[in-house]
């Protein structure tokens, strides 16, 4: 289960470097090749990067609540999860403005010079997928007030 | 998230009730400043980002 966690979440980091990669030449002058970038864009976004974040989500979900570790226990874990849900949710709401650009330039009487290319938010996206692999590096410490009272009451039980 | 357990590593202890450690602290100061230029550049972009994009 770690495996498959730690390999979806650095597989969707680098499906999302390939994406902004694909903004290079979506932006560039040459006309086809902004287009066969936009073309691209929404296969990339519906078999790579929406796959390996819900995989990454499930896996952490799976892997936190097998553990000691738990989901609210450690303010770690659970702000990884919120930053884990957010950028998956962004994620799966912005597939339709995706597929618009593809159809806009899967259209040849149409111009892609409008489109504007997608950085703001596969750069976001980055930068906001850093915190939680930071912090499942790092590992700050730092209980939640229902980790330290589970751990109480745990600990007087005994 | 790796195999290390919290049992197995010094990791808030004591009996009093632990307060929000100062890297929470400071990951939401960054996290808001961080929402309030993305908030001024979307303005500033003449609303031409918004959630309404993503249910186009």
């Amino acid at each position: 289960m770690l495996t498959i966690h730690v390999t979806s979440s650095v597989g969707w980091l680098g499906a999302i470097v390939a994406y902004v990669a694909l903004n290079v030449p979506a932006l560039g002058d040459d006309d086809q090749s902004a287009r066969a970038a936009y073309l691209m864009m929404a296969p990339v976004m519906r078999y790579a990067l929406v796959p390996l974040a819900l995989v990454s989500l499930a896996t952490g979900i799976a892997q936190a609540l097998g553990t000691p570790w738990g989901l609210f226990r450690h303010y770690w874990v659970t702000i990884s999860l919120v930053v884990t849900l957010f950028a998956t949710a962004i994620l799966v709401l912005h597939i339709p403005a995706v597929e618009s650009m593809r159809d806009v330039a899967a259209d040849p009487s149409r111009s892609v010079d409008h489109l504007g290319g997608d950085l703001f938010h596969s750069i976001g996206g980055f930068v906001v997928l850093l915190v939680p692999l930071i912090l499942h590096i790092y590992k700050p410490k730092g209980m939640t007030p229902y980790g330290w009272r589970r751990r109480q009451a745990l600990s007087t039980a005994k | 998230m790796s195999d290390e357990t919290p049992g197995r590593r010094a990791d808030a202890g004591g009996d009093d009730l632990p307060g929000l450690p100062s890297w929470v602290k400071r990951l939401a100061i960054v996290v808001t400043v961080a929402v309030l230029v993305i908030v001024v550049i979307m303005l500033l972009a003449s609303g031409e980002h918004g959630p309404g994009r993503h249910f186009g």
